[in-house]
């Protein structure tokens, strides 16, 4: 489903050149869980972002549905992206003007759903989040566990094709984290295209494959399955 | 007042100790990241200060016309203040015998000058052949350089006018008639007369109401009637030293003062019987009718900015638009101040980080907030600089400069430097203040959690910010937009006839008896369709005379008299609204036809004015009686300043004639004028004429009205192009702002149009408010401006709109012009902005 052939990602500032990453092969089928793990700046999240057509490589190919997305305008992204993608972002980015429910219904709204629906929608992901009783809140009266989990919300609620999940549980304790797992667990069993980004091995192991990226490069791939079998 | 020092002194050395160290750095960094608003907030103040300055000057030396004579304290000008027949008339011009035959009833006066314009231009002969305007042309007693502070270049000062055909030029006309030294040359001006060239005088310096470029012997001319009823010449009187002119008459009597009263009874000694018998009842009848007739003074320093009289030397600056001048720069300095605050607040929002941090360090919430206010002063004493050099730059530029000797814009910004420095201190305190309060409201939690600052209700607050500016842009454009639309309605419409296509022939009194002839030659012309004769045309009036109504012979009324002939209507494309405009001019000896304005139908209260009558002394014998043939739909024949008033023409003579008004077809081009200057010179060659377009001649009753609108059309244009830059940074930031948003709302799946439509939604939402809260402002503005004009446009709903459209598809197009990338682009780089 996602094919990405010697990707690199070059960031320009002024007279700086960042290489955040080079190289990159990765092929992910539909159905598939993977986990992204490595060191603080190794450009997990750039790699999580070309993937979702956020931005775009500066070099290389990147086929989506064996289409070539790597260099396409903005409008058909737009259309791509709406189509088979939702972020679950580290800085969560949630619209401060909004309150939890109409952030959660957001894409909903973006996807045309009739107003009854979405409500309906939005109503079953409070309850299955715990969120109800702060569907009022604006983003900045939340706890950072609690934007999290509202950022998890809409990503799951268009019940999307891949979801790219960018440390979904670094602002949570534990119980609440693998509450979080176990949604994306289920999703996956139900047939959603999982990429996590991690740096908790027990968290990554939950998925198929785990990829290690260092400076850039993807340095070694593994199978969850064999590690679970040491 | 320690303690004000002390705190002073702390503000002095946070500025320069600690700010310049610590502060200066980040604030520099800010400023060359944001240049952008730098420059706008610099700009900014530095034109809105640049206005306020120039209008300060301005205003300045407007008040200051007529200051440099000699004892101008004690120089007055008389004025004749009446109620007769109904009518409340102010006139500045008054009797020939005012200046002498007074000064026995009132020692009080040490001098007197006598200043009389003729009604026509004087054509020169030799040595080139010209005409002196009428305008600018005086005679004058030889008291003149007694009582004026004119410097006289050449000549005697107490001689020069004391003879008869004695002519002082001022140096520009003599050094166009006489290039080689003019004292004591020959200037022979029509009937071959002669005027000896006494002096030469500075020419009139621009602030004063009397605008001369010749001062000609009084007694060169002969006056047209002597009666002390008879008014047409202004007269001035200066005081003797001490002289208390304030001083309340012992018995009031119409807010008199005691030098009035003395001189209004002086005057009714000396002239009672004439008053009573032109006005036809007695003063003891007049004021029991509660009308009344009194003489008054004004100091001749206080002419150009209060004074309107009908038959002013000049047009006086109408204090009332001066204010309006003085109230669009304050309100350009708080524009600038608001766009200032705005953008700091905005940008504050953005260094909330920055801040918190800070504070983290240990700095104080009165430092930081003393540090924006110190902040703000700094930028606008910078701007202070730039103003400078834009008023250097501009102001010599501008209709605003006057041609007043020794006033170079230096010396003025010299003399007014205190109350520039006091603009530019408080411009920088208003500017920092809100700022510095915003930041104080800050505890030091809610800074660290960043978001609270410009997020919770950070859509309320950013609106709020956005209306502001939407107000005052609304308001100072629609304003405006009311001047521009006033100032042209003056100009081209609602005067009654087609002022359009018609040239005035004036100074056709050497005809003669020759008049069919002279019409049968223009007629040849081409592009001429006809051609009408009288002896006053719009705008240039004669006076009022007293008729009385044929059903109550002992009523007082005062009406215009004109007089034409009958095709006098048709060239001027003027309405019929009853009867006929043909006039017969004598029925018998004493009866002939007259034709009325409505207004004059109006004031007479008649229901069939068609062969209604009204009775018209001539001299103190015979009566003529007026038969009304016809009623003329109102014209205006004055300006649009003052009502129409009741006029009546008569068809008469052809000896008084003094205006031939042609109608061409087409618009009147300069072929037109010449092939009739041509043909007249050729048939005509002893008669030097003067011709104006109508046009032309109506726009010179608006001249006032013209530069002072100008100028604050002007100004206002200044007020829109800062409202304008502000609206712009502050939509500019505040959408800096929303770039994440907006790239989240892409991630989530929002297309181009759905961005589009969601921020053309929101601001339509704030300028609907925002016109809302404008529009009873911008209509009362307008209003009290209009006030004025008896005939002015209305303020109507459909022009408001049209502003508030203009204004959002300038609000929508920079929002656009600063998101179309952020729209275009990968949401990426938006979801980093932070
Ligand atoms: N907009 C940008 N401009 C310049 N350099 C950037 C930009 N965004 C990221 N980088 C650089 O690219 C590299 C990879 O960044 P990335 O955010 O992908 O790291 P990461 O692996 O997600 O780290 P973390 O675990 O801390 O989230 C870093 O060295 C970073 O400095
Ligand atoms: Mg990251």
């Amino acid at each position: 489903m996602i094919e990405l052939i010697d990707i690199g990602k070059v960031f320009k500032n002024k007279d700086v050149e960042t290489k955040a990453l080079s190289n990159i092969n990765l092929t992910v089928s539909q159905g598939e869980f993977i986990s992204i793990m490595g060191p603080s700046g190794c450009g997990k999240s750039s790699l999580l972002n070309i993937i979702g057509l956020i931005d775009s490589p500066t070099s290389g190919m990147y086929l989506l549905n064996r289409k070539l997305v790597s260099n396409i305008t903005e409008r058909d992204r737009t259309s791509q992206r709406k189509n088979n993608f939702a972020f679950i972002f580290q800085s969560f980015n949630l619209i401060d003007d909004l309150t939890v429910l109409e952030n959660i219904e957001l894409p909903l709204v973006y996807q045309k759903i009739p107003q009854v629906e979405r409500l309906r929608s939005v109503n079953e992901v409070l309850e299955r989040f715990n969120l109800k009783h702060r569907a009022g809140y604006f983003p900045n009266e939340l706890s950072g566990g609690q934007q999290q989990l509202v950022a998890v919300a809409r990503a799951v609620i268009a019940r999307p094709k891949v979801i790219l999940a960018d440390e979904p549980t670094g602002n949570l304790d534990s119980t609440h984290g693998e509450d979080i797992i176990q949604e994306l667990v289920k999703l996956n069993e139900s047939g959603t295209t999982i990429i996590m980004v991690t740096h908790s091995l027990m968290q990554a192991q939950r998925s198929h494959r785990i990829i290690h990226l260092f400076d850039g490069h993807v340095v070694t791939e593994t199978f969850s399955r064999s590690i679970n079998h040491f | 007042m320690v303690t004000l020092l002390q705190r002073l002194s702390r503000v002095l050395l946070i500025i320069f100790n600690f700010r310049m160290r610590n502060f200066l750095i980040v604030a520099l960094r800010n400023l060359l990241r944001n240049k952008e608003y730098f420059f706008i907030n610099v700009f900014g103040l530095a034109v809105g200060m640049a206005c306020a300055i120039m209008v300060m000057v301005y205003v300045w030396e407007q008040s200051k016309f007529d200051t440099f004579h000699p004892a101008s304290e004690r120089l007055c000008r008389v004025y004749l203040d009446s109620k007769l027949g109904g009518l409340e008339s102010k006139v500045a011009v008054t009797s020939p015998m005012f200046a002498n035959g007074l000064k026995k009833y009132v020692p009080e006066i040490e001098q007197s000058c006598r200043i009389f314009k003729n009604d026509r231009d004087i054509p020169v002969l030799i040595p080139v052949s010209t005409l002196l305007d009428r305008r600018t042309l005086l005679y004058v007693d030889s008291t003149f350089f007694d009582i004026f502070g004119f410097k006289l270049i050449e000549g005697d000062p107490k001689t020069c006018l004391n003879k008869p055909r004695s002519i002082v030029l001022s140096q520009s006309v003599a050094k166009l008639l006489f290039p080689g030294g003019a004292l004591g040359k020959i200037i022979t001006v029509e009937n071959d007369k002669r005027w000896t060239v006494t002096g030469i005088v500075e020419d009139c310096p621009a602030n004063s109401h009397l605008n001369y470029k010749s001062l000609v012997s009084i007694s060169s001319v002969v006056l047209p009637d002597m009666g002390w009823t008879s008014l047409y010449l202004y007269t001035y009187y200066r005081f003797k030293k001490g002289t208390d002119l304030n001083e309340p008459a012992t018995s009031p009597y119409l807010g008199l003062s005691a030098i009035e009263d003395k001189l209004l009874k002086g005057f009714l000694l000396e002239a009672g019987d004439d008053l009573e018998k032109s006005m036809g009842l007695t003063i003891k009848e007049m004021n029991e009718k509660d009308e009344y007739f009194v003489l008054r003074l004004q100091r001749v320093s206080d002419i150009h900015l209060y004074s309107h009289l009908k038959y002013e030397n000049t047009q006086n600056v109408n204090i009332q638009t001066l204010l309006i001048i003085a109230g669009i720069s304050i309100l350009i300095i708080l524009i600038a101040c608001i766009n200032y605050a705005n953008l700091s607040i905005a940008r504050l929002a953005g260094r909330v980080r920055e801040i918190g941090i800070r504070k983290i360090l240990g700095s104080q919430r009165r430092e930081l907030s003393l540090q924006l206010l110190a902040e703000s002063l700094t930028i606008s004493f910078i701007s202070l600089f730039f103003a400078l050099v834009i008023v250097e730059i501009v102001y010599p530029n501008t209709i605003l400069t006057q041609q007043i000797p020794g006033s170079d814009i230096q010396s003025l910004l010299f003399k007014l430097s205190p109350i520039i420095f006091c603009i530019t201190f408080f411009t920088g305190v208003i500017a920092g203040i809100y700022p510095a309060f915003y930041i104080l409201r800050f505890s030091p939690a809610t800074i660290l959690s960043h978001q609270k600052v410009f997020s919770t209700g950070g859509k309320g607050f950013r609106g709020l910010l956005v209306i502001i500016q939407f107000v005052f842009s609304l308001v100072i454009i629609f304003s405006t937009s009311t001047i521009y639309r006033q100032l042209r309605y003056v100009q081209q419409i609602g005067v009654g006839f087609q002022r359009d296509k018609l040239l005035v022939i004036q100074n056709i009194v050497g005809l003669e008896g020759d008049t069919n002839d002279f019409r049968s030659h223009l007629m040849e012309l081409k592009n001429v369709e006809s051609v009408s004769y009288s002896n006053a045309v719009p705008g240039k009036v004669l006076g009022m005379q007293s008729v009385q109504n044929g059903k109550d012979r002992t009523s007082n009324l005062m009406m215009y008299m004109m007089q034409t002939d009958s095709l006098f209507f048709q060239t001027y494309g003027m309405k019929i609204a009853q009867g006929s405009f043909n006039l017969v001019k004598y029925k018998t000896k004493d009866t002939m036809d007259v034709i009325v304005n409505e207004e004059a139908v109006k004031y007479l209260g008649l229901k069939n004015p068609i062969g209604s009558t009204i009775y018209r002394k001539i001299g103190d014998t015979s009566t003529h009686c007026l038969i009304i043939k016809g009623v003329v739909s109102n014209f205006n024949f004055e300006s649009l300043h003052t009502r129409i008033q009741p006029l009546i023409i008569f068809s008469g003579g052809m000896e008084k004639i003094k205006f031939a008004t042609i109608r061409f077809s087409g618009t009147i081009t300069d072929r037109d004028i010449k092939r009739v200057k041509e043909h007249l010179e050729k048939a005509y060659p002893k008669i030097p004429f003067f011709q104006f377009s109508m046009n032309e001649g109506l726009g010179e009753y608006y001249k006032e009205e013209k530069s002072t609108g100008e100028v604050a059309v002007v100004f206002s244009f200044f007020a829109i192009f800062i409202a304008c830059m502000g609206l712009y940074s502050l939509l500019a930031l505040t959408t800096v702002f929303r770039t994440k948003e907006i790239g989240i709302r892409k991630v989530l799946g929002a297309g181009i149009k759905e961005l589009v439509m969601l921020l053309s939604k929101e601001i339509f939402k704030l300028i609907s408010i925002a016109g809302l809260i404008a529009l009873p402002i911008s209509f009362l503005l307008s209003y009290y401006w209009l006030d004025r004009f008896a005939y002015h446009v209305s303020l109507n709903l459909a022009n408001y709109l049209f502003v508030f459209i203009a204004v959002f598809i300038v609000a929508v197009f920079t929002i656009y012009r600063q998101l179309w990338h952020t729209i275009n682009s990968d949401p990426g780089d938006s979801l980093r902005f932070e």
